[in-house]
């Protein structure tokens, strides 16, 4: 016999002692593990190394843990007790199971284990027999935790090279050995959306590993990185495989996300070790979190006790694009490129563009690349300007919730006056920027190369009154995005704005295609100026919702006081410069009361809302839910919160409506309403169960058991009466648990 | 007016960001809650402000925390704690029928024979206050300042095991932190890795 019984240790005796004052003496604690020692060999060889499993016969139902334990529990761990020279390597974690104990997520076993370790054996290995041993401590769980100490040894012959054969637990050996995750043969990469807290994992490796993979999951070898309950999201594309997971609660980003990938092909499960290095987005990121020492990924307190040992090999070392996301900012940047060329056409650009192409074909033929590319520079020095303004900004938005300022009524209305503006801008009632755009005038007439790169400065500055609405969209998607992404389309929409100057320097007699300058474009300056109003009209709309008619108040004083403030500008326009002061600070004066004032009615009327709310609808909890569809009956949820605008548009235009009231009695449908306003976990559930990050989230159960369906974000009267069209039958207790 | 659907979107996109997350950070407001304690009365986190408060889930059939009780660890944490005006306030989230699930009289005698010294033991068997905080261990520690804000969670300290000796030698975040804000300090080190059995919650 090779292996030995384990001798059994009365483990922590505190614990039990403690245990058995409290509640009725209990029998004297049975193990739920049973250990022993196997060697893979029938004797150990000097210089060679052998292999060594401690077994774990686990209790049917019980548990022990995975290196990292996942939100609760602990790792087994081996303390060796060899003889002189031998040396232990650490343990090699088999491939580990999810254990769900709702709504906690742990990693680790059942069943029969088998911790693999090598042990080297030195050359000058002397006697007959060597002992090894190890103290195993672990803790078993099943709804309770009970922590176990045993230890177990193992004597071996020593013998010659060639004298050692396989023992009788070889074929267990290698079978465990097989469930030991290999480094994959491909590379991970993980990209990070801060907003969102989500983690992006790729795994790219030749489509055969991946294809036909039913079921990824990750186990992140380090705490706090990565949620453990949040469910993954798995995407395969061929040679690709993505998984969408959650932050953990450092928020942190490490430089490598390192673990565990299991993938299930055709019922069976096979794991991966990767180390996923951050891609580009990573940057992103704001500081994270300060954290514990060793608290971080790649966990001090667990990796000193023992590391993935066949996990060693790190693979994809380099940070690997993700290709999906690759393309499409390749197509965001396309775009960008697109939109700044046709920034051209406004009516702050065309002129200069028609002056340089004028000054090209004056001179001699070719020759004027140099200046050409002196644009662009002046041109791009602007927009990575802009980039980084936005960069900033965003990052320090982030900090303290950029939501919450777009939710404000005050960021509404200031918005609103800059849009009106800017249109006064266009419409020639006012005008800004004009001491800069001369200061830059003259530097734009100064001879040669430096001309020219102030000139790109100055028609990136000049363009600037009249093509921000038209660079919402870029902004609005590059605000959205990682900084180098930001940084890219903002210098996409650059280049693609100095391309024609550009390519009339490289061939000045493209300038016969360009339309004259002249008078039309002073009237699509002017016609340009509607759209502008029409915003500022909409966002008066937006913001009456918010705050009712006292907003809107504001907001009409605020257009008529920088209207007057644009107006007196104009007449002062020569006065001394006291009396150009009066103006701006009238404006500035109109803008800032009319934002408090804003603000007072925008919190006033969210408490008035919030009241009526809980008057119009039942108040959503899951057990109502539950309830309701366990009868059969037809529930219409809405969740929403106060900062929601686009749920208080929904809710002001189609679910208040009297149409609808009047639909829902009819039909039967209760009307739950969640406020996610603060935090509630049993709507954050819902969201989650159908794959929302966020409200709003419109759903109808149609009764009698009957799936629901997911309504669109946005809503009108029409298409709720139509969604929730049903036969409201009341069906008995159905199966289907909805949320 | 095609600039007025990006600009929706833009708007829309923002409202839905800010909501993406859920679970409890520090930094941030910390949920406020309303629950009963062990002698009947309605404790909620909002009464307390202006006082730190300090979160204590715990279980005492679990061996993690038997290691904190049977130390001492705990009383002499919330004995200081006391001494300053601290407010302790020991969670119990395990359902009817769940190990460490008591009755308010019970939950007092454990005190009593612990010689523990919370200021309330609150009684949360349908883990509404748990799952509020993602509590996940026990024990599992949160800290409150008196602004209501979170600036604690994880571990009590950096010894993730169940044996008695380790707690001399550990790091106990608790203390630091409390002592961090005493001096008006930022805590340090703010959110820690929690460790212990799993709280034992009503299965949904």
């Amino acid at each position: 016999m090779i292996r030995w019984k384990s001798k059994s240790v009365p483990g922590l005796l505190m614990a039990c002692l403690v245990l058995a004052g409290l509640t009725a003496v209990e029998a004297a604690p049975r193990k739920h593990v049973e250990l022993d020692l196997l060697s893979e060999q029938t004797a150990v060889v000097p210089g060679q190394t052998v292999t060594v499993a401690v077994r774990e016969r686990i209790e049917p139902e019980w548990h022990t843990y995975w290196i990292n334990p996942g939100d609760s529990g602990e790792p087994t761990s081996i303390a060796w007790t060899l003889p002189q020279g031998f040396e232990a390597g650490p343990i090699q974690w088999p491939l580990p199971d999810v254990i769900p104990i709702t709504p906690l997520v742990d990693y680790g076993y059942s069943g029969d284990l088998l911790l693999l370790t090598d042990i080297v054996v030195p050359k000058d290995a002397a006697g007959d027999n060597v002992t090894l041993g190890a103290k195993v401590n672990y803790l078993v769980c099943k709804d309770i935790c009970v922590p176990e100490e045993s230890e177990v040894r193992l004597t071996l012959p020593v013998a010659a090279a060639g004298a050692a054969a396989p023992s009788e637990h070889a074929a267990a050996i290698a079978k465990a050995r097989a469930t030991v995750p290999v480094p994959l043969p491909g590379s991970a990469s993980y990209s990070v959306n801060a907003a969102k807290e989500e983690l992006r994992l790729t795994v790219s490796a030749d489509a055969s590993l991946l294809n036909g993979t039913t079921d990824a999951r990750f186990f992140p070898l380090g705490w706090g990185a990565v949620s453990n309950s949040a469910p993954q999201k798995m995407a395969l594309d061929g040679g690709k495989l993505t998984l969408d997971l959650k932050q953990g609660e450092t928020k942190e980003t490490p430089d490598k996300l390192e673990g565990v990938l299991a993938l299930t092909k055709g019922g069976e499960r096979k794991g991966y070790v990767i180390s996923a290095a951050r891609g580009p987005d990573g940057a992103a990121l704001g500081a994270p979190a300060k954290l514990a020492e060793g608290g971080g990924s790649g966990d001090g307190g667990i990796a000193e006790r023992a590391a993935p040992s066949a996990g060693e090999a790190v693979v994809g070392d380099r940070p690997a694009a993700d290709e999906g996301a690759v393309s499409s900012v390749a197509l965001a940047i396309l775009f960008a490129f697109l939109g700044g060329a046709i920034l051209n056409l406004m009516p702050c650009v065309f002129p200069v563009l028609a002056i340089k192409a004028l000054g090209f074909a004056k001179k001699a033929e070719g020759g004027h690349w140099q200046q050409g590319f002196a644009y662009l520079g002046g041109v791009l020095v602007c927009f990575a300007a802009l980039a980084a303004l936005l960069a900033v900004l965003r990052e320090g938005s982030a900090a303290f919730g950029w939501g919450f300022q777009f939710q404000s009524p005050a960021f509404v209305l200031a918005l609103a006056i800059l849009f009106f503006v800017m249109g006064l801008s266009l419409s020639g009632v006012v005008s800004f920027g004009g001491g800069l755009m001369s200061a830059g005038d003259s530097l734009a007439r100064k001879p040669g190369n430096a001309g020219y790169f102030f000139t790109g400065v100055l028609a990136a500055v000049a363009a600037t009154p009249c093509t921000a609405p038209f660079m919402g969209a870029a902004i609005g998607y590059a605000l959205t995005q990682p900084v180098a992404v930001l940084a890219a389309v903002m210098l996409g929409l650059g280049i693609g704005f100095a391309a024609p100057v550009v390519l009339l320097s490289l061939s000045p007699g493209l300038q016969h295609i360009l339309p004259k300058p002249g008078a039309w474009m002073e009237t699509l300056k002017q016609v340009l100026a509607f759209p502008l109003y029409a915003t500022a009209a909409w966002l008066v709309w937006v913001l009456s919702i918010q705050t009712g008619s006292d907003g809107v108040m504001a907001a009409a004083l605020a257009f008529v006081g920088v209207g007057f403030a644009a107006w007196l500008a104009g007449k002062t326009a020569y006065a001394p410069l006291r009396a150009k002061l009066v103006a701006p600070v009238l404006g500035v004066a109109a803008f800032a009361l009319s934002l408090s004032l804003a603000e007072t009615a925008g919190s006033v009327n969210m408490a008035a809302s919030a009241e009526k709310a809980a008057l119009s609808g039942e108040t959503f909890t899951k057990a109502r839910l539950d309830g309701l569809i366990a009868e059969g009956k037809p529930v219409f949820v809405n969740l929403t919160a106060a900062w929601c605008i686009t749920c208080k548009v929904n809710e002001r235009v189609a679910l208040k409506s009297e149409a609808v009231a009047d639909a829902f009695a009819k039909r039967g449908i209760t009307y739950l309403v969640g406020d996610w306003t603060s935090r509630n976990h049993e709507i954050t559930d819902l969201l989650h169960k159908f794959g929302r990050a966020g409200v709003p989230l419109y759903l109808f159960y149609p009764g009698g058991g009957a799936e629901p369906r997911v309504l669109p974000q946005l809503l009108t009267v029409g298409l709720v009466l139509d969604e929730t069209k049903t036969k409201a039958k009341v069906a008995g207790p159905s199966s289907n648990k909805g949320a | 007016m095609s600039f007025l659907k990006p600009l929706a979107v833009l708007l829309a996109s923002v409202a839905m960001t800010a909501a993406a997350s859920a679970a409890p950070e520090v930094g941030k407001p910390a949920p406020d809650f309303s629950a009963t304690d062990s002698k009947g009365r309605t404790v909620k986190l909002s009464d307390y402000r202006g006082k730190t408060v300090v979160l204590e889930w715990t279980n005492d059939g679990c061996p993690y925390v038997q290691k904190h009780y049977s130390t001492n660890n705990i009383q002499s944490l919330q004995k200081d704690a006391a001494a300053k005006g601290i407010v302790w306030l020991s969670v119990i989230s395990s359902a009817p029928g769940e190990q460490g699930a008591v009755s308010g009289a019970e939950a007092d005698k454990l005190s009593e024979t612990r010689g523990a010294a919370p200021a309330a033991v609150l009684l949360d068997a349908e883990g509404k206050v748990g799952r509020l905080y993602d509590a996940r261990t026990t024990p599992h520690m949160f800290i409150v300042n008196g602004d209501g804000t979170l600036v604690y969670m994880g571990g009590i300290d950096d010894k993730p095991t169940v044996i008695p000796s380790d707690v001399k030698a550990a790091r106990n975040y608790v203390r630091a932190a409390l002592d961090d804000l005493a001096a008006g300090k930022p805590v340090a080190t703010p959110v820690t890795r929690p460790y212990g059995c799993s709280v034992k919650y009503k299965h949904s």
